[in-house]
């Protein structure tokens, strides 16, 4: 394949070259354009400028201005050979455990302590009731039931477009609540659920954190239209504070990703070939190319934010949550976990239409899927992941030697995989 | 029967020596890494006494992943920063009603005492160079604190479940917002 010129690199790929990131094949082609172009090779040198500023800054700031360690370190070997002896004397899981089990030994738990504790008890308990009283006279009206996921795209042909990025319908969520000193899981909950309501949880660059009694909600680069209306809903909301910032530059518009701009080995031009001769035409492909990453990019999103929900609530802050807190949280599954299934189906039917001829995987069983959402949204998005890389590689024919028909029958076998534990996902927790 | 016994106890010094073998790698690994894994910790809220105890705990668990899991673990850097990442937010998590720690590092970067090599220029010039870092989001600074440490891009993702693209466009946002200062 002749190798067109390459019009100049953004940042990022500058970034990914400077970091050893980009495949053989770009690499290449970046060298040569660098060559050649006073321009790029400056915005390089830029660069390489900031990154030693962040070296230095870890060298002479993080490495010395941070707290010292309170204690000594430990001799690794001797707390290895230390966890061993307790496990041969059947004492110990991890050390972690061990500590918690070491705390409620008879040794530990003295007449002294359990009256304190008990005092302690009685307290808590007392107050407690107090709050759960002031709560339930201060209830305002039940949060309404999350709405019936959105309609999503079906499966369908090469002609439908891509599935838009499914509007959220989660209902409006509970109004926040009476001033309390530190914002609570349910806070945080309440503002994934407007994120959601937004359409704003689906690859705009806002994060939301609990910092310092607060729900810090972040963003650089977000879309001014959601900027202002996050604004407009949480300015006023207790306990939540909002920073966002215009990035430094202006942000080039995302790169565009077809059959005529990807950089091929001469395998995947082959590929692509046939690819133009069974869709009519070099249009239909890179139409038919368009539609699949656009496809996989918004299940993406949608994977990625029920792991961003599973990093947030898990187990043990998800206990913490109230009544109609946690209907919030399974309608946030339910929205997220039918759109991915949605997706996942179409973009396996889309593919299976077109790559199929080289023989269909065997279906496979239920796939297995943790019983905890969290860790079951982690194990998605890996399936989703390795879905991803497949497509990659087949398209762009960059890091591998496999031939692209061998990575179209894998990449469908890990698209039927992917969809059944959407399906699954769905059925458990999003139901 | 002796033949067996004398298998078992030869198998018994292979493996005996095979697990000094590891705890001397696991030592050295935890002399080399420990204060960055230490540190990483710190930035995401643990306090010092809990960010010592689990840089401990992580390394620890590296020994059990190998030995008892007879886990692969093929990037055993990459492996340590994805173990710490999650302990320390379950530590977090499991302290939510305590505020995240604040190392205060802009307060110690102006004390004389502990940067007494750095001219007053130096010190404002670092200072807000750390201003800039800290108004970075929360997970371009992770990944930039991560690629500091030399994880590559699927490492660092793998670390904060994200994919090795989306790392890339967080770490493109951080050098960009950094880049102007770096240049001043």
């Amino acid at each position: 394949m002749p190798e067109g010129p390459l019009l100049h690199p953004d940042d990022g790929e500058l970034l990914r070259f400077a970091d050893g990131e980009l495949s053989p094949w770009r690499r290449r082609r970046l060298r040569k354009h660098l060559a050649a172009c006073w321009q790029c090779r400056t915005a390089l040198a830029e660069l390489e400028r900031t990154i030693a500023e962040c070296v230095r800054y870890r060298r002479e700031v993080l490495s010395r201005c941070v707290a010292e360690p309170p204690e000594p370190w430990v001799d690794m070997r001797r707390r290895i050979e230390q966890w061993e002896a307790d496990k041969r004397s059947g004492r110990a899981g991890l050390p972690a455990a061990r500590r918690l089990w070491s705390r409620l030994s008879p040794a530990w738990l003295s007449p002294q302590r359990l009256a304190v504790a008990a005092v302690l008890a009685a307290f808590v308990w007392a107050q407690a009731t107090l709050i759960l009283r002031e709560r339930d006279a201060a209830r305002p009206s039940p949060v309404q039931p999350v709405a019936a996921p959105p309609a999503l795209p079906s499966a369908a042909g090469k002609s439908e477009a891509p599935p838009a990025a499914p509007r959220a319908k989660t209902a409006s969520p509970k109004p926040f609540s009476a001033p309390r000193q530190s914002a609570t899981a349910g806070d945080e909950l309440r503002v994934f659920a407007l994120l959601r309501r937004l359409g704003a949880d689906l690859g705009e660059p806002v994060e939301v954190s609990r910092q310092g009694g607060q729900v810090v909600v972040a963003g650089t680069g977000v879309s001014p239209d959601v900027e202002r209306r996050l604004a407009a809903e949480l300015s006023a909301a207790p306990r939540v504070s909002l920073r966002f910032s215009a990035p430094v530059t202006e942000l080039p518009p995302p790169a565009t990703r077809s059959v005529a701009t990807a950089e091929f080995r001469p395998e995947a031009a082959r590929f692509l070939a046939g690819l133009e001769e069974r869709l009519g035409g070099r249009a239909n492909a890179e139409q038919f190319v368009g539609e699949l990453i656009e496809t996989n990019d918004a299940l993406l999103a949608h994977l990625h934010a029920l792991r961003r929900l599973a990093e947030r609530f898990p187990p043990e802050v998800e206990a913490q949550l109230e009544g109609d807190e946690r209907r919030l949280l399974a309608g946030l599954l339910g929205e997220h976990g039918a759109g991915a299934a949605a997706l996942a189906s179409s973009l396996e039917a889309r593919a299976r239409a077109v790559f199929s001829s080289g023989g269909l995987p065997a279906e496979e069983g239920q796939p297995k899927l943790s019983g905890l959402w969290q860790e079951a949204a982690a194990e998605l998005l890996r399936h989703a992941r390795l879905a991803e890389s497949r497509l990659a590689n087949m398209l762009e024919g960059a890091a591998s030697e496999i031939p692209p028909e061998a990575l179209a029958r894998e990449w469908l076998s890990n698209l039927a995989r992917l969809r059944a534990a959407t399906e699954v996902f769905r059925r458990r927790f999003a139901e | 029967m002796l033949a067996d016994s004398l298998e078992d106890s030869l198998l018994n010094v292979a493996r005996a020596r095979g697990e000094a073998v590891l705890k001397d790698r696991i030592e050295r690994l935890f002399v080399e890494l420990r204060s960055d894994v230490y540190r990483y910790l710190l930035s995401l809220g643990l306090h010092p006494p809990q960010a010592q105890e689990a840089t401990q705990e992580v390394f620890l668990r590296l020994y059990v992943a190998l030995t008892e899991d007879k886990e692969t673990i093929r990037n055993p850097k990459a492996w340590i920063f994805r173990v710490a990442h999650n302990y320390g937010l379950k530590v977090r998590a499991r302290g939510a009603h305590e505020l995240p720690y604040d190392p205060e590092v802009a307060a110690r970067l102006v004390d004389p005492e502990i940067t007494p090599e750095m001219s007053l220029i130096e010190r404002e010039r670092a200072r807000r160079f750390h201003q800039a870092v800290e108004n970075l989001s929360e997970q371009q600074r992770r990944c930039l604190l991560l690629r500091l440490e030399g994880l590559r891009y699927p490492e660092i993702g793998a670390v904060l479940g994200i994919s090795a693209s989306a790392v890339g466009e967080f770490l493109r946002r951080a050098v960009v917002r950094l880049r102007s200062l770096a240049d001043a």
